[in-house]
């Protein structure tokens, strides 16, 4: 009888795993070539929950203008989660396209797997107007360092800082003078030392910011031009006397700033910590980006008017006309299939038209990317109804040229977390030399950059 | 003065109101979570927090259930748990019965190997097996998810302590009345090791069940995904929804409370089954 049972067990799981067990799905091995059917284009992103409905929404618009292309979104994790796995994944495998973060141009441009979009603009005969349109600094953000285009924005994001404008107007601040963390330094002594709030500001601990605030003011952190005159060998923080000088004054003011209880403390969560604390009138500043605008409209439901100003810059001095962008693109996936990469162009496309780039950055907070789409009327709806401030930023951005965007670095993860780590160890500590947080930023960007040059003959 | 009953009785007290003190620490995440899983988004925003919300609502775990479909994960997820756990049952007993009670060339050598994969973080193999099961057609399909996970050095160890404390006398009395080493694996040795083997499932399940990036690697389709993929599908890019993501826990907690409360037996049990001298 066991003896009965013990193969029945073993049955049981052979065949149990048997039927789980099924024939390859290739994802983005659609090899349809009958021309009745569309093709099936997929997307892999790392926007869940809402901004993923929108993304739906826009695919089913696409899905339904057209009969030879059938977009579908699948979620793959975090960023990091989803890079790893498109990495890692057969070329067969994988989808048409994906979203990527711009910071992160240098590296798709570089890899196997990111098919350039220029290629497919050069080839397109109908021409795309919308990225005539597109402000210069984005559009120069997602392109190579030979000024090719490798991906389109998908959420355009922006830093800056948010700020609550009955509580600067009492203290007599005028939120347009704060550009320089001087600048910002002097506001939050007065709003804190005035006793109109708590906590001048609160930072969404992120290191975009840290590149952001040298990129505004035109430094160039990096050699060979910051990487677009050629690649990058070299980390100029502590070499170069003006970017030293500019992280300086920038980590010196973030020293004193916490030194003088005058932020709320660096690496609070900023959904659960900052933005509540924001909208409760106990911190007047808060430095983030755009895409947090619906939540923080959200928050402060209406008790106070909500402004924004464009990111600050890490000294007084530059032109000031640098925008580096943050926030996602879109990029072709090279899975070898030409009918799904032809399909994943035209979606990227359809995505930047006026309509369907106001619905996703109304609905999310992102910037319009485009003339196209800002001067649609859901968006001009939306800066005259919902968020007025929002035109400070666009202003900015009319001003901007492609001087000074993010390094084209293909290690801008490493370089971000080590541009953290310089933050968290002057706020964390009022005695900590700023000299060597800097230095130890620079020894961790330079093994990465090393790293991969070695890496990558 | 107090008597030796009253000191008896109040040191009964003061160790039961640690241990409640203790107990309620411990359960905090829980607790906490549960009650901000019914609080409204504008609440969980609001500064200060509060724990007890004055107006409850189940509106979270409504809107889960309309954007996710949790259901379809948590089936995933069981069935992926019950053949892997079933498999390393399987496997981790004949393995571990081998070690113990046959003599084979290259025996101890081939127990370091086994507890060598002990020490290799899964995270340093996860690359190499996703590839592995690229090559193999099987993305998108439960094998994937069950495959690596069917076999494991832990649980090879796990049984073979526990065969070595079972008495060599029983091994050889069943010999002498004619037993086979599968009649004695199947009718003495699994039997007395029940337990073990309980508590071993019981470890495998939590294991198992919080899988999150081989499920995220070896699937696309939302019909093959499990749980642990619904709940991080809750955050988008800058925005978080607490209350949301604390209801998708609490509803993928819930399985593995249910086990663990008809289970905990069985694991006090595996923990002192080896500790006593039969």
């Amino acid at each position: 009888m066991k003896k009965i049972l013990a193969l029945a067990l073993a049955l049981v799981l052979a065949l149990g795993l048997t039927a789980c067990g099924k024939s390859a799905d290739k994802t983005g091995g659609d090899t349809n070539t009958d021309s009745t059917e569309p093709v099936n284009v997929v997307l892999w992103t790392y926007y869940g929950d809402t901004n993923i409905g929108y993304l739906q929404k826009i695919a089913d618009d696409f899905n339904a203008s057209q009969s030879k292309y059938t977009v579908s979104i699948e979620f793959q994790g975090t960023q990091a989660e989803m890079n790893a796995k498109i990495q890692s994944t057969a070329a067969s495998e994988l989808p048409a396209m994906f979203n990527g973060a711009v910071e992160n141009v240098a590296m798709y441009a570089n890899a196997d797997y990111c098919a350039p979009l220029q290629s497919y603009i050069d080839a397109d005969k109908d021409g795309w107007a919308q990225l005539d349109g597109t402000w210069d600094s984005i559009r120069a953000a997602y392109c190579d360092n030979k000024g090719n285009q490798v991906g389109y924005p998908c959420g355009y994001s922006y830093g800056g800082i948010f700020y609550n404008e009955d509580l600067l107007t009492k203290a007599g601040i005028n939120a347009a003078d704060i550009q320089s963390f001087d600048d910002l330094y002097a506001a939050c002594e007065k709003l804190v030392g005035g006793g109109y709030c708590t906590y001048g500001v609160g930072f969404h601990p992120d290191g975009f910011y840290f590149n952001a605030a040298l990129g505004r003011e035109g430094i160039q952190a990096y050699d060979n031009g910051n990487g677009y005159t050629g690649d990058i060998t070299k980390c100029l923080y502590v070499d170069d006397k003006t970017v030293n000088n500019a992280l300086t004054t920038m980590l010196t003011d973030y020293q004193k700033l916490y030194a003088n209880n005058l932020a709320i403390a660096f690496g609070s969560d900023y959904q659960g910590e900052i933005i509540p604390q924001f909208a409760s009138g106990d911190c007047a500043l808060f430095l983030g980006v755009v895409s947090m605008t619906t939540k923080i409209l959200k928050s402060v439901d209406g008790a106070f008017k909500v402004g924004i100003v464009p990111m600050v810059s890490a000294t007084e001095n530059g032109k000031r006309t640098g925008e580096p962008a943050g926030g996602t693109g879109t990029y072709i996936c090279n899975n070898g299939n030409e009918a799904q990469m032809q399909g994943a162009y035209e979606f990227i496309k359809w995505m930047s038209t006026g309509d369907q780039a106001a619905f996703f950055s109304t609905s999310t907070g992102y910037l319009a990317p485009n003339k196209e789409a800002y001067d649609s009327t859901s968006y001009q709806k939306y800066v005259s109804d919902t968020f007025p401030a929002i035109s400070t930023v666009y202003d900015s951005l009319a001003k901007s040229d492609d001087s000074a965007n993010n390094p084209y670095i293909p290690i801008s993860n490493e370089m971000k977390a080590a541009n953290l780590l310089a933050i968290q160890t002057v706020t964390g500590d009022p005695t900590a030399n700023v000299q060597d947080a800097i230095k130890t930023a620079c020894e961790s960007i330079q093994e990465a950059i090393d790293l991969y040059n070695a890496a990558n003959k | 003065m107090m008597t030796a009953r009253q000191k008896k009785k109040v040191k009964s007290g003061t160790s039961f109101a640690v241990k409640v003190i203790l107990g309620i620490i411990f359960i905090s995440p829980l607790i906490v979570g549960l009650a901000f899983s019914v609080q409204s988004e504008a609440a969980l925003v609001t500064y200060p927090l509060k724990l007890i919300t004055e107006n409850p609502t189940i509106q979270n775990y409504l809107e889960i259930f309309a954007k996710v479909p949790l259901l379809a994960y948590l089936k995933n997820s069981v069935i992926v748990c019950f053949f892997a756990i079933l498999g390393q049952i399987v496997f981790s007993s004949l393995a571990a019965y081998a070690f113990v009670y046959f003599e084979f060339p290259f025996k101890r050598q081939l127990f370091s190997l086994v507890l060598i994969t002990m020490m290799i973080p899964g995270e340093v193999v996860v690359i190499t097996n996703y590839v592995t099961i690229q090559n193999m057609g099987l993305i998108n399909s439960y094998l994937a998810l069950i495959l690596p996970s069917l076999v494991s050095g832990t649980s090879i160890f796990l049984m073979r302590q526990y065969y070595l404390t079972l008495p060599r006398d029983f091994k050889e009395a069943a010999t002498q009345d004619g037993c086979g080493d599968m009649g004695y694996l199947f009718r003495i040795a699994t039997p007395l090791s029940i337990p073990t083997i309980s508590s071993l499932a019981v470890y495998l399940f939590v294991q198992i069940y919080n899988q999150f990036f081989w499920p995220l690697l070896v699937t696309n389709k939302d019909t093959m995904r499990t749980i642990q993929i619904g709940i991080s599908f809750l955050t988008t890019s800058d925005i978080i929804s607490y209350g949301q993501i604390l209801a998708g826990a609490v509803v993928a907690i819930v399985p593995s409370v249910i086990i663990y409360i008809f289970g905990q037996d069985y694991i006090i049990k595996g923990m002192t089954a080896g500790g006593v001298k039969g």
